[in-house]
């Protein structure tokens, strides 16, 4: 006879007691790529430290980091995404979002798997909380991108979707074989780098969005498992190192809405990124794990944009709401409308060259001059 | 001492139709809560049922066990009545706030482990309780002299008579016009009375029952009646931290409310955002819009299958052409919720005379329509349950392409990607295009963050391109916000489709109404987002066919049949579970069935509960009264034939193809309401037999001893059904595997009957 208990364990755990077996693993022709940045502890254990990201995970022989992208296999740390990207489209420079940086250009875009915070609103999460073992990838060796690029007739490659960081070497190697074909290397990042990887980095870099993704650590521990420190470190760096630096600000309705936290965070862009520094303010949707939140009021929006401008800013921009007076870039010092955007596409120009067709003064960024604009 | 007689039975018997009201009432409720409150799908009310029915099975099995019970039954009675009508409306209050206690993020989802742990703590006290309401019942009337073999199977069918009872009571009037306090306090009410009826009605030791708790729930129900209001907004405002309330209320099909921020209204139906005033999501309502009203060359008429509100009927009547909309949308307190918080503009399209709203069941609309449309917009969320699969189906689709004229194009806007499609959105998008191109000479997929399917038999949409549509835009002289021809030209630019089509082939799953994957495949895609820790169980789960399920299913019938060897009584619990079980698979089949074919509305479904109810109620009167050991004996083996023969029966029923669009709604009704009854019936008809059975002619003790194990197997077999038929096998497997698996299963339990001879050994 069934025991009771048997019985009981049944009833209540039904579908789910049944035995979770071996994860079976779409295994990719993985290029076994040494990582850069990271130590080998010398205590007879085999273990490595990371030091690539402001986590620096100490990693056991076999496991990986955070991100599930770096893996120590018997004591070499290990970059599994390296050749192997998830990912790769061509998109409209404006979806980065990059307003100010080779408007209406196409930017070929890449990610592998992997990502070193926990965002519960991520958009790519499909792919940003799985590892380069775990994605469908295609195999492409990086001399393959800059030609696959120009066939697309694009203007730039982009790392974007999920963390560019947890594949770093193949976003360095890959950003150099781009310039030296004539290709932009652009990326799209959380910003959470250690200072000295950045570096490396920023020498092969032309542009850079980052997320900036509340103003307080309570946000960016309770949200995103991260650090805010880190990431301001990582703004004023790439301004330092002269990458032109693009930032993105989701607004969350009762997360990061307040309108303390937005002055504070435009203060701080203004004081140590610069006027010029185009800040996107994004309308969130309900997504990934934030499903009852609700979609951010456009007044919010307005409200931040109008205080960015207040602080100083000269290109606040109000994103994910098509059709908005916010998609728009306006001149600084005229404040008439020299791009006119719906969404991502640009609709109409009044630009002379890199200057604004009413006062002559000149629009911040680069690649006014190209992609077939209306001047 | 007659006198005496029939107030001790008249109380009795109210105190078995109390058990049968309170617990569905109870159930409803709490079911409701706790959807709202962790935005459930169809899974989560599987798992809110089979937790309720488990915490029961434990709560009757534990009581079974007391002795307590047995001496004084009427006192144990009220106790448990006093427990239960307690710890419901504390549930309902601690539901509320369990995210505050729990220190959860008030609106992110949380993990299927979490909502597990959570709804198990909250169900258990108050579903115990009722669990052991039901063998205090049975032994009260066991005391009450008379055959104590029989009271079981007399608490039984009472008890469904309440359930059948309550169920419309908590449908049609607690949940639409009362707060679940104002339930909770009218329970207390009738378990207060109830024990009063006890405290006059002597009992078989002469003891009176005192007054203290009687008093107790009667003064307590006051109290809730009272406070109730105040309750209410505290919970409310538990539930929904920091947000502002505009109003909060239930309709019979679901929980709404409104939630007001920066000159924002958001209106949420159970727990999750489905319409935001005035600024919706502009992207999504123009791409589902503009495009198939651009794909015709003048649409006129437009059918609308839901969504409305959330700016698609104002995108559509920008079109000057447009001369009728209709709109179809199954809660009419919905649309009343969006007529008194939406901006004017949505307002004004919802008033105008262009627009006709109907308050019908979508595939019942478009079984029984004679109209043409220019262009039908499927404003649906994907399938999250098996109601409304059936708009997804290929025979629904089939339907509706008959509704089209000439050039008439059936669009459908479902979530894509422009990144990655991970294995599961893979599968439903594959599935999606697999099941349109079934449906439909010709389909165009727009890819995008959100695909766009485009669909028609008149015309091939793919031979529009980008440049027309701009074209056509231009010369009807619309202006959308984000369609523009800039904007055509990157939702058309080749390397788009060629991505799109390289990651998503042509070789889907066609989603049918009785083989459901697509809705298979997004309750494990919504179960691997919030709990990714779960994937590797939901990859082994997805890969189920009838084939690997039927060799576990004949080996519990083999190590059964070694048992019973043995052990004779055994047989017992295993066919009164695999009876639950395949009577639970059974009904949630017929029901569907009839929706298919008929079409639903909230009153239909409560009417076939009712008659699977009412099946059942006179199967357990039937066998209640009977003795006879070899007679018990061959109605249990009647009632295994009978499940064998509907099993099969359905089975040749649902190879007939086509058969679901083929069959008319009174066909429907003669055939698919007797077949509801008779699974009911046969259900019912084994439980009295099976408890005498197992506890033998012995004392009243042991009969309700036996009377709470076998109903506890029958309650854990209805759960298995409910949770593992409703979410695993219907979908998964499809109709007529699952019932070829219940077959077998009946099959098994009917031969272990056949080998454990019980009837014969009681008697010998």
């Amino acid at each position: 006879m069934i025991s009771r208990r048997t019985f009981m364990k049944t009833v209540c755990l039904t579908a789910l007691a049944l035995p979770a077996g071996a994860r079976a693993l779409a295994a990719g022709v993985a290029e076994r790529r040494e990582a850069l940045w990271y130590q080998r502890l010398d205590d007879g254990t085999g273990r490595v430290r990371c030091a690539l990201c402001p986590r620096r995970c100490t990693i056991a022989a076999g496991g990986s980091g955070f991100c599930r992208a770096r893996k120590n296999v018997a004591g070499t740390l290990t970059s599994l995404g390296y050749g192997l990207p998830c990912s790769l489209n061509v998109d409209p420079i404006e979806k980065k979002p990059f307003f100010n940086f080779y408007p209406t250009t196409r930017s070929f875009s890449l990610a592998c798997a992997g990502c070193n915070l926990r965002c519960r609103f991520c958009q790519n999460w499909e792919i940003s909380q799985l590892s380069p073992l775990e994605s469908r990838n295609y195999l492409t060796p990086v001399a393959q991108i800059p030609t696959l690029a120009t066939a697309q007739g694009c203007r730039s490659v982009a790392f974007t979707y999920t963390e560019p960081t947890t594949y770093f070497e193949y976003m360095l190697d890959t950003a150099r074989a781009a310039r030296a074909k004539g290709v932009l290397a652009v990326t799209h990042s959380n910003g959470f780098i250690n200072p000295e990887p950045q570096a490396e980095l920023c020498r092969h870099l032309d542009a850079a969005n980052i997320d900036l993704k509340g103003f307080s650590e309570k946000f960016y521990s309770s949200v995103c498992e991260g650090e805010l420190a880190p990431v301001l470190a990582a703004l004023q760096n790439y301004r330092k190192r002269g990458v032109w630096l693009e930032v993105t600000n989701l607004v969350i309705p009762g997360y990061n809405d307040s309108p303390a936290m937005i002055r504070e965070m435009c203060g701080w862009i203004r004081q140590n990124l610069g006027e010029q520094t185009p800040l996107h303010f994004s309308r969130f949707f309900p997504l990934y794990k934030m499903t009852a939140v609700p979609p951010t009021p456009v007044k919010t929006l307005e409200m931040a944009r109008e205080t960015a401008l207040q602080a100083g800013l000269h290109y606040p921009y109000i994103g994910n709401l098509p059709g908005h007076p916010g998609n728009s870039t306006y001149c600084p010092k005229c404040r008439k409308m020299v791009i006119r955007r719906s969404g991502f596409s640009v609709l109409e120009t009044r630009l002379k060259g890199d200057r604004c067709s009413f006062c002559s003064r000149r629009i911040d960024g680069a690649g006014f001059m190209i992609g077939g604009m209306k001047i | 001492v007659n006198s005496s007689r029939l107030g001790r039975n008249g109380a009795a018997r109210a105190c078995a139709v109390t058990v049968g009201v309170s617990g569905i009432v109870a159930q409803t409720a709490l079911l409701r809560e706790i959807l709202a409150q962790f935005s459930g799908n169809e899974l989560y009310v599987g798992l809110i049922i089979a937790l309720w029915i488990a915490a029961e099975a434990l709560g009757a099995l534990l009581a079974g066990r007391c002795a307590v019970i047995r001496r004084s039954p009427a006192a144990s009675f009220i106790n448990f009545t006093l427990v239960f009508s307690l710890t419901f409306p504390l549930c309902i209050f601690l539901t509320r706030s369990c995210k505050v206690i729990a220190a959860l993020p008030p609106d992110q989802a949380a993990t299927l482990p979490q909502v597990i742990t959570i709804a198990a703590a909250l169900l258990f006290p108050p579903a115990m309780a009722h669990g052991a309401q039901f063998v205090a019942a049975t032994a009260l009337f066991a005391t009450l002299g008379g055959e104590p073999q029989a009271a079981a199977g007399r608490v039984y069918s009472l008890d469904t008579l309440g359930t059948i009872a309550g169920g419309g009571l908590a449908s049609f009037v607690l949940i639409p016009w009362c707060t679940p306090f104002q339930s909770a306090a009218l329970l207390l009410f009738g378990g207060g009375a109830v024990s009063l009826c006890l405290r006059w009605a002597p009992t078989a030791d002469g003891r009176r029952i005192s007054f203290g708790l009687p008093l107790i729930l009667l003064l307590v129900g006051m109290l809730l009646l009272l406070y109730g209001g105040r309750l209410e907004r505290l919970s409310l405002a538990l539930q929904w931290q920091g947000k502002e309330l505009l109003y909060s209320g239930n309709s019979p099909y679901q929980n709404i409310v409104v939630i007001h921020n920066q000159q924002q209204h958001t209106v949420y139906t159970d727990g999750r955002p489905l319409f935001t005033f005035p600024d919706a999501d502009i992207e999504a309502a123009e791409l589902f819009v503009h495009l198939p009203l651009l794909a015709h060359p003048a649409p006129q008429r437009v059918l609308l299958l839901g969504g409305g509100a959330g700016g698609l009927l104002t995108e559509i009547l920008r079109y000057g052409s447009i001369r009728r909309v209709d709109y179809l949308e199954l809660d009419p307190a919905l649309t009343e919720t969006i007529g008194r918080f939406a901006d004017a503009a949505s307002r004004q399209a919802l008033a105008d005379p262009r627009v006709k709203i109907h308050y019908r069941d979508v595939r019942e609309f478009v079984r029984s329509s004679s109209d043409r449309y220019d262009v039908i917009l499927i404003g649906m969320p994907l399938p999250d349950n098996l109601q409304e699969n059936r708009c997804f189906s290929v025979e629904f689709l089939r339907r509706l392409a008959t509704l089209l004229s000439g050039k008439g194009v059936v669009a459908l806007l479902a979530p894509g990607s422009t990144a990655y499609y991970g294995p599961e959105m893979k599968r439903i998008t594959e599935s999606l295009l697999a099941t349109f191109n079934a449906a439909f000479a010709h389909t165009l997929t727009v890819p995008g963050e959100q695909n766009l399917f485009l669909a028609a038999n008149g015309f091939d949409p793919a031979e529009l391109t980008a440049a027309e549509f701009a074209g056509r835009l231009a010369a009807r002289g619309v202006r959308p916000r984000l369609i523009s021809r800039e904007h055509l030209g990157w939702l058309f630019d080749p390397t788009q489709l060629a991505w799109f089509h390289d990651n998503i082939g042509a070789g889907g799953v066609v989603n049918r109404d009785l083989e459901p994957y697509l809705l298979a495949r997004q309750i494990f895609q919504t179960t691997a987002t919030f709990s990714p820790e779960l994937k590797p169980l939901l990859e082994r789960l997805g890969k189920l066919t009838v084939t690997s399920l039927l060799p576990g299913v004949a080996l519990l019938a083999l190590v059964m049949a070694v048992v019973v060897r043995f052990r004779p009584k055994a047989a017992l619990p295993y066919l009164i579970a695999t009876s639950g079980c395949s009577a639970m698979i059974l009904e949630l089949a017929l029901m569907l069935l009839f929706q298919l074919v008929h079409g639903t509305m909230i009153q239909t479904v409560g009417l076939l509960i009712a008659l699977f109810m009412a099946g059942l109620w006179c199967g357990s009167m039937l066998t209640t009264a009977a003795r006879d050991a070899a007679r018990d004996f061959r109605w249990l083996a009647a009632g295994e034939a009978g499940f064998m023969l509907l099993c099969a029966a359905l089975f040749l029923l649902f190879s007939a193809s086509g058969f679901t669009t083929a069959l008319s709604a009174a066909a429907a009704f003669a055939l698919i309401l007797p077949l509801l009854l008779l699974s009911g019936f046969l259900t019912g008809l084994q439980f009295p037999p099976a408890v005498r059975l197992f506890g033998g002619e012995s004392s009243s003790g042991a009969s309700s001893r036996a009377a709470s194990f076998i109903y506890a197997f029958d309650l854990g077999g209805g759960c298995l059904g409910g949770f593992g038929g409703g979410l695993l096998l219907l979908p998964l497997l499809g109709f007529r595997a699952t019932l070829l698996l219940l077959l077998l299963l009946k099959g098994g339990s009917f031969l272990v009957l056949h080998i454990s001879a019980i009837g014969g050994r009681m008697k010998r």
